[in-house]
């Protein structure tokens, strides 16, 4: 049912990532989730600030209209 | 090139590439104020990953966007958190309902085929739509053969009025909506907007927007600002579910999300800049470009189909950020 899983052997990350992803499912699942909510937030501050101090301000948020 | 691999999908492929079709979304994405999930993901597909894998790291991706955006949109006090909360949390169920289908349709062996079908169908059909709207525009600002053709102006959300007319108890007052909505609606809506993003791994924000608009009474700023909170809650469980089930590959949602970062930025700040209808009509020939990049994929032809989604994005965004750039030194000249 689920994908064959090939243990690459390139990268300790990758090798970790695919060892989390075959044995401890749940573990994979919510280290996704945190990971892409936490850089995603980590992302939006950071930019924000280099932006800022660029003195590009993003204070409009669309072009719907 | 630097070559990344997605340990999960055991794909090998560019950085660039990834980081690349990440900035172009991020670019389109903060100018017309939509997520780009529904570009993403056939073109993960299109990258060479089975087509569930696709859609769960897309909705990964989504989540990093939503929180991407919320905590942009957040400081603006723009976020109306109590419907968001409601239609996010519905998408829920929607999402989980989209993931079995998807499943179901993997066992039977024909998801590749209907997700890709549905997506040209959207893409084609959402193409098509902006086209025709921006030839009735340009019908409508031109008062002489608007008086010939007996054009008179049309209200908005005339889809959505049966949707808004719903008075089924309990009614929701929303703080930042002109109008009482019923809690039915908000819940279905968010069912039918979670099933679409849950199959096709995009955030549903170009359904959610108008909904949030004609049928909540939300003004846009408020309902591109709720809409990132709905779609970083219904991501993050989309791409929980589809990670729970191996189908999301981390590597290369977290590279994509990196060039979506700096494009994000870059087109809400064109938006400041870039000015007049005419973009709408480029964005809608690349919609169809995209649309015709997925039927090349269908019909065997991948490499012509990368080649053709990539340079539509990036075409797109280069006319963007060129007209930003032009506007800029004009400005710069000019003080």
């Amino acid at each position: 049912m689920l994908p064959p899983l090939l243990v690459i052997t390139q990268g300790p990350v990758s090798r970790w990532l695919v060892g989390l992803c075959e044995d401890h499912r749940l573990l994979y699942a919510f280290l996704t989730v945190g990971i892409m909510l936490g850089a995603g937030a980590a992302l939006g501050i950071l930019t924000e600030k280099v932006l800022s101090a660029i003195g590009m301000e993003t204070n409009k948020l669309d072009n719907a209209e | 090139m630097p070559a990344v691999l997605l340990p999960i999908a055991e794909v090998q492929t560019s950085i660039l590439i990834l980081v690349a079709i990440g900035f172009g979304v991020g670019v389109l994405a903060g100018f017309f104020g939509m997520g780009g999930g529904w570009i993403i993901t056939p073109f993960l597909h299109i990258l060479g990953l089975p087509m569930p894998l696709a859609v769960g790291t897309g909705l990964a991706n989504i989540a990093g966007q939503g929180a991407l955006g919320s905590v942009k949109h957040r400081k603006m006090g723009n976020v109306d958190y109590r419907l968001g909360a409601i239609i996010g949390l519905s998408m829920i169920a929607g999402v989980e309902g989209g993931k079995r289908v998807i499943m179901a349709l993997d066992s039977i062996g024909v998801v590749d085929s209907v997700v890709r079908i549905m997506y040209f169908l959207l893409l084609g059909g959402l193409g098509i739509f902006m086209l025709v709207e921006y030839c009735m525009e340009m019908r409508r600002r031109s008062p002489k053969r608007g008086q010939e053709a007996g054009l008179i102006e049309e209200p908005k959300g005339q889809t959505f009025s049966g949707l808004a007319s719903i008075r089924v108890p309990p009614m929701m007052e929303c703080r930042s909506a002109d109008r009482r909505t019923s809690l039915w609606t908000l819940i279905g809506m968010g069912v039918a907007v979670g099933l679409l993003a849950g199959m096709m791994g995009s955030g549903g924000g170009f359904a959610l927007i108008p909904i949030l608009i004609y049928v909540v009474g939300v003004s846009t700023y408020v309902a591109v600002s709720t809409s990132l909170f709905c779609v970083m809650i219904s991501g993050g469980y989309g791409a929980f579910t589809y990670a729970l089930g191996g189908r999301a590959d981390l590597v290369a949602a977290i590279w994509i999300l990196l060039g979506s970062a700096v494009g994000t930025q870059f087109g809400s700040s064109a938006i400041r800049y870039v000015k007049g209808y005419g973009i709408r009509l480029l964005y809608s020939l690349m919609l169809m470009l995209a649309a015709a990049s997925v039927l090349m994929k269908h019909l065997g032809l991948g490499s012509a189909a990368l080649v053709t989604a990539l340079a539509g994005t990036l075409l797109m965004c280069s006319i963007i950020l060129a007209r930003m750039a032009r506007a800029l030194l004009k400005e710069r000249t000019a003080t």
